[in-house]
């Protein structure tokens, strides 16, 4: 069933709640993740996603369309204290929240490019995006453990834009998982440093 | 009284955004904080929340439109305000700093002092992060950081202030401008003056006026074209009697059909045929994968001079193109670029840069890569000077040209060889059109 369905993944629930809230958690199966700018005819290739029985939603938050699979984990934040008006600190300061996580099981060479995008090696292991709501701050992020990136790249058609470190790579060029570069992650380890 | 709300930068640091979804329409009664439109720049979604009560007037732009920060959102009329009272609220928008009603700091000033003031620091990005420097006390900062009202944070900065160790005393522990004041005070009897004290005492003496987000871009551009380019630039002289001749024959022809016709269109032809002989020129380095990567595409940036900074439109595929559709495009890009309705799609994908002061006044310059492109090519004013033609002294005229390329990429035999080629075009203009 590949038509867009609304946006129903575990992360919602952290509207429901108060004050800030940190949720680390594994997709069950393959999702198509569409940014708010996105449709389904700009971004998804669509026929594979019919042959692989993925499901497509859209997000509430910004950016480009994204690949959810059992293989990657998601890290969702919210807050309803941080200054609304500085994004980008939120930005870094979650992306630090999963940086230090994984440096904890010697993962060395990671930094921040691109607007939020977390790299290893030049490519890229974790995409995140932001919604701004009246008063709060929404994250979340898709960490590669792994995915093969072609896997990926068979969903996705090539974004309108891209960060200038990107430089026109495809996206199986472009992306990488933890585990393609040398990693093994302790998922529920992960959870409890960044939880 | 009417009330024109502006496009704040929501705190990503873009000059821009997309609408997704208006949730306002004319006439419709707003409060302060109701949503008023879903924004979207390049990772964040945000809904603006409305900084005043009263009654929508006006909303600018249709969903799918890109507004730039700074400019008009809504228009709202704010009810029971007249006279007096309006002029006091004029005053305060005028006054930013001072519009912010701390009270309501929550949502009102969060946006309208975030247009001005609230620009993050330059971003880290591309920061290697090493494991020492992740450090508790990095995890600690991240919780600690301060809850403020933007007056405060502007207040503190202005003061220079850490608010991070500034004990708040507003709603949820929120740090005031009072809070600053103190803070300061305390501070003084226990600091000896600093640079920033004397500051406050030539106050009469210089006027401190923020960067606008035009201007933090280009420094940023300048300085990392600086740090990572190795520029080196040649310097030379055309003499373009025919060029002036040819231009002068089609000019009229051109502006019979609403086409003004200047020299740059043939310097960008020319330049474009030039660096496809010479695809150096046209490639830019990829240190991290010890790549050269070679643009089979000549999409030519002209560096604009607007009120607000230097802007660079890009005219795409410029080798495809006739001398009279780049005098057209060139004409329509650098309307918007002065306008500022130029999008930012207009302004990427550059391979090489030229920049035009000719028109100003100068001759020679020492241009700054447009950083990662490999050349930058200054074009100055035509000026007549004694030529020998023929074995005769006459008058000619003569174009200086001012070509700088970054060394790594490209060596100085390279270089002239491709600057001399420019100027075999320039010289037999013709040439170009037999290609």
């Amino acid at each position: 069933m590949n038509i867009l369905q609304s946006y129903n993944l575990p992360d919602n629930s952290l509207f429901d709640g108060q004050g800030q809230e940190i949720l680390v958690w594994k997709p069950d199966k393959t999702y198509i993740i569409l940014g708010q700018r996105d449709s389904i005819d700009d971004a998804v290739e669509i026929e594979n996603a019919k042959q692989e029985n993925a499901i497509i939603m859209q997000r509430p938050s910004g950016g480009h369309s994204v690949v959810l699979t059992p293989k990657t984990v998601i890290v969702s934040m919210i807050s309803r204290e941080h200054d609304l008006t500085a994004i980008k600190s939120f930005f870094h300061d979650c992306n630090m929240k999963i940086i230090i996580a994984l440096q904890k099981q010697n993962v060395e060479g990671l930094s921040i490019q691109g607007i939020s995008d977390i790299v290893l090696n030049g490519r890229k292991i974790v995409g995140s995006s932001m919604y701004k709501g009246k008063d709060f701050l929404f994250f979340h992020a898709v960490v590669n453990l792994a995915e093969n990136p072609n896997y990926i790249a068979q969903f996705l058609k090539h974004p309108k834009t891209e960060p200038e470190y990107r430089k026109n790579r495809k996206h199986e060029e472009f992306i990488t998982s933890l585990n393609e570069q040398g990693y093994t992650i302790d998922v529920e380890k992960l959870k409890r440093d960044i939880e | 009284m009417r009330y024109i709300f502006n496009f704040p930068d929501i705190g990503e640091g873009l000059d821009e955004g997309t609408i997704l979804e208006w949730y306002v329409k004319k006439g419709q009664s707003v409060k302060v904080g109701d949503s008023l439109v879903k924004m979207e720049t390049d990772k964040v979604v945000a809904d603006i929340p409305s900084p005043r009560d009263g009654v929508i007037a006006a909303t600018f732009g249709k969903v799918g439109e890109t507004i730039h920060v700074g400019n008009a959102l809504v228009e709202i009329e704010i009810e029971g305000i007249s006279g007096e009272a309006a002029q006091e609220l004029v005053k305060e928008t005028q006054a930013q700093m001072e519009a912010v009603e701390e009270e309501g700091a929550g949502v009102v000033g969060t946006l309208e002092v975030a247009g001005n003031n609230a620009f993050m620091p330059a971003s880290n990005e591309g920061d290697f992060i090493k494991s020492e420097q992740v450090t508790s006390t990095t995890i600690s900062h991240i919780n600690k950081k301060a809850l403020a009202t933007p007056v405060a944070r502007a207040m503190a900065k202005e003061m220079d202030v850490d608010i991070n160790n500034v004990q708040g005393t507003g709603p949820g522990g929120r740090v005031m401008k009072e809070d600053i004041i103190k803070f300061k005070q305390q501070q003084s009897y226990i600091t000896p003056k600093t640079v920033s004290d004397k500051k406050n005492d030539l106050s009469e003496l210089i006027e401190i006026e923020k960067m606008t987000q035009i201007r933090k871009t280009i420094a940023k551009n300048m300085i990392q074209s600086k740090h990572n380019a190795a520029h080196m630039t040649v310097f030379d002289d055309v003499e373009v009697s025919e060029l002036i001749h040819l231009r002068t024959k089609f000019k009229e022809k051109y502006a019979s059909e609403g086409v003004k016709l200047n020299y740059l269109p043939f310097i960008i032809k020319a330049t474009a045929l030039a660096l496809k002989k010479y695809k150096l020129l046209n490639s830019e380095m990829d240190m991290e994968n010890g790549n050269i990567i070679y643009k089979k595409y000549y999409n030519i940036g002209i560096a604009v001079d607007t009120e607000d900074g230097l802007l660079v439109p890009v005219i795409k595929d410029v080798d495809k193109k006739s001398i009279k559709q780049l005098a057209i495009e060139i004409a329509e890009i650098s309307e918007k670029a002065r306008t500022r309705s130029i999008k930012l799609e207009d302004m990427k994908d550059g391979t090489f840069t030229i920049t035009s002061f000719g028109s100003i006044g100068g001759k020679y310059a020492v241009p700054v890569i447009n950083y990662p492109q490999a050349g930058i090519l200054g074009i100055g004013r035509i000026f007549e000077s004694p030529i020998v033609k023929n074995g005769q002294i006459v008058v000619g005229n003569t174009l200086p040209l001012s070509l700088s390329v970054d060394h790594r990429i490209v060596d100085g035999g390279e270089v002239t060889r491709f600057l001399n080629e420019i100027m075999n075009y320039l010289e037999e203009p013709v040439a170009m059109v037999m290609e």
